[in-house]
């Protein structure tokens, strides 16, 4: 009995570490591993000599020029900018907005099915081919229509590239996450709804004073999770300017990171700047986010 | 009194929640609509010039209409790589495009679910270990690791591969991970333990009972990943250089590629176009599945 229970804990064991081994193995090369090379990388000077480049001490040599160029170099500065502007955009739709259409599907309101389908879409395009119809629409409809209306000669896209670029990714985040949105509000009790409801509370009462709180796990999750946007997101610029943005003020950090990779991707004498970059970055993110959790730990809305 | 006063704010507030959704759909809808009937019109040498209807459908049946960009464009959609020394056709690059998000989204899902059920329906301590280093991956962003990541494909042979591509994708610190977790959490207990009982082994449990239960969570996430693999540029552009998608194409497209022929905005409509209808099909075929309610299982007690 003993050894047939023993059996049956090995290969317990055995099927457990069936399933979690490989995957463990590839977090060590791909996250650990990468993320420690990229710390090295950091500390190193590549320079190219007999056709191979060949690496040297840096010590903090990369973080000095970063800092430097943080504070003086205008397309870093465009970054900062841009980057808090493109989170607020987006945490504004992405996570608010999405936030209330969700509810109202999650209600089943009028034509909510409808609007599902919708809010939907932008997940199924290709964020690519939307924001080509987006530009070329502001570009020559939205003038033409404007013209036959009023008789005025407007300008489309081309003089108002941030505007339509901020616009649009409003526009394309004010369906993110509303499939796990609309899933998790499935899963409040029926009764604590309608308990609600016979106690007279309103609709955006019982949004915030019950359904928010039910949920909130999840939507504090998206909030935190969005904050990569602010440190690694691109703003979908690389949807609007390819590898050749119109100028430095388009840059975000995430889009000036790729492009410096993209532009020049066996260029290893940039790796080691970008890897100083990244870890100045990371090192401002982490404790951002932490800061985040802590507030929506704090002041999130609570259940009556 | 109170009761009418509450039910008038309901109204208000979805009225205007409903408002705002009609004008997003209505927005959506146009876009795609006017972008279809533009792909449809000429540059030059037609009745149906785009110069001089920007804004409506083309002029004529619909058999009149420029159908020929798509036939014209077909052979503009190509890559060149190795330093313009390999052209890279539409053809190979559906090739590319079905290998990267088939295969992608098999194991991107694949991966996470079976590391979510080992979470789930065991109880080691080591579980804990895995919902921490998934939660703390998702939340904590690493950045710029790219050039790292480069090195190492490059060192292991790697880079450039398709299989470096899915050895990448084989990971769990994606919501894939919460969400899997939060479908084999709804799947009583009782009911493995009874094929147990009848003599089932770990394997025959997870693949013939418990994975069934929840398969249509796995189509879902398998669709969504394929979809965003299908349309994924970014990671074709600086991992997979041999292997252009046709996603990748695109973009070449409308970039880069310096053809006059193709730099009008109806034969770029019609480019987005070849990259859009594919999914569109998809999406109507499944669109129920895609569309099931997702929970990562944030609901409070």
């Amino acid at each position: 009995m003993t050894s047939e229970k023993k059996k049956k804990e090995l290969s317990d064991l055995l099927f457990y570490l069936s399933l979690i081994v490989l995957p463990l193995i590839q977090f060590v090369i791909f996250y650990i591993v990468v993320n420690a090379n990229s710390i090295a990388l950091a500390f190193k000077h590549y320079e190219y000599k007999g056709g191979d480049y060949v690496a040297t001490p840096a010590y903090f040599d990369n973080f000095v020029q970063v800092v430097k160029d943080l504070l003086h170099k205008e397309e870093l500065k465009y970054c900062l900018r841009n980057s808090v502007v493109f989170y607020l955009v987006t945490f504004a739709s992405g996570t608010v907005v999405s936030l209330i259409f969700s509810y109202y599907i999650y209600k089943k309101r009028v034509l909510s099915g409808a609007f599902k389908t919708f809010l939907y879409m932008p997940s199924i395009v290709s964020v690519m081919v939307i924001s080509v119809l987006y530009r070329y629409f502001c570009e020559d409809c939205y003038p033409a229509i404007v013209e036959s209306l009023t008789h005025k000669v407007v300008k489309g896209y081309s003089s108002a590239k941030y505007a339509c670029i901020v616009l649009f990714n409003f526009f394309i985040s004010c369906g993110a996450n509303m499939l796990v949105y609309t899933g998790t509000m499935a899963g409040i009790s029926d009764s604590v709804i309608e308990a609600s409801e016979v106690d007279g509370v309103n609709s955006v009462q019982q949004f915030w004073y019950i359904v928010l709180p039910q949920i909130y796990q999840t939507f504090s999750l998206f909030v935190v999770t969005g904050l990569l946007v602010l440190f690694s997101g691109q703003a979908n610029m690389f949807n609007f300017f390819g590898l050749k943005p119109d100028g430095p003020e388009f840059y975000t950090f995430g889009y000036y990171m790729y492009l410096e990779i993209a532009n020049d991707l066996n260029n290893y004498a940039k790796y080691a700047y970008l890897s100083a970059f990244g870890l100045i970055i990371t090192a401002v993110a982490i404790p951002t986010i932490f800061i985040v959790r802590h507030l929506l730990a704090k002041y999130g809305p609570k259940e009556i | 009194m109170e009761m009418k006063r509450n039910k008038r704010k309901l109204d208000v507030f979805f009225l205007i929640t409903g408002i705002c959704l009609a004008a997003y759909s209505i927005f959506l809808l146009v876009l795609i609509v006017w972008g279809f009937f533009t792909s449809l019109k000429a540059d030059l040498g037609s009745t149906n010039l785009f110069r001089q209807n920007k804004v409506w459908l083309p002029e004529g049946w619909p058999w009149q209409w420029e159908w020929k960009n798509y036939l014209v464009i077909k052979d503009y959609v190509y890559v060149d790589i190795k330093h313009g020394t390999i052209r890279i056709d539409m053809l190979t690059m559906a090739f590319n495009s079905v290998l990267y998000a088939i295969g992608g989204a098999l194991v991107a899902v694949a991966v996470p679910a079976f590391v979510a059920y080992a979470a789930s329906k065991t109880s080691y301590k080591f579980n804990v270990v895995l919902d921490v280093i998934c939660l703390s991956c998702m939340a904590i962003p690493i950045v710029g690791n790219q050039p790292s990541n480069i090195q190492v494909l490059k060192e292991l042979n790697l880079y450039d591969t398709m299989i470096g591509f899915y050895i990448q994708k084989a990971h769990f610190l994606t919501s894939y991970y919460l969400i899997m977790k939060a479908a084999f959490g709804s799947v009583p207990k009782a009911i493995s333990e009874a094929a147990q009982i009848e003599g089932a082994g770990n394997y025959t449990v997870m693949f013939r009972i418990v994975f069934p239960m929840v398969s249509k969570t796995i189509t879902t996430l398998c669709l969504m990943e394929f979809i965003t693999l299908w349309n994924d540029y970014t990671y074709p552009l600086l991992y997979l250089e041999s292997y252009p998608t046709l996603a990748y194409g695109i973009f070449y497209l409308v970039f880069q590629n310096g053809e006059n022929r193709i730099r009008t905005t109806p034969m770029r409509m019609a480019g987005s176009f070849i990259l859009f209808t594919p999914i569109l099909i998809l999406f109507l075929i499944f669109k129920d599945k895609l569309m099931q309610n997702l929970s990562m299982g944030g609901v409070k007690e």
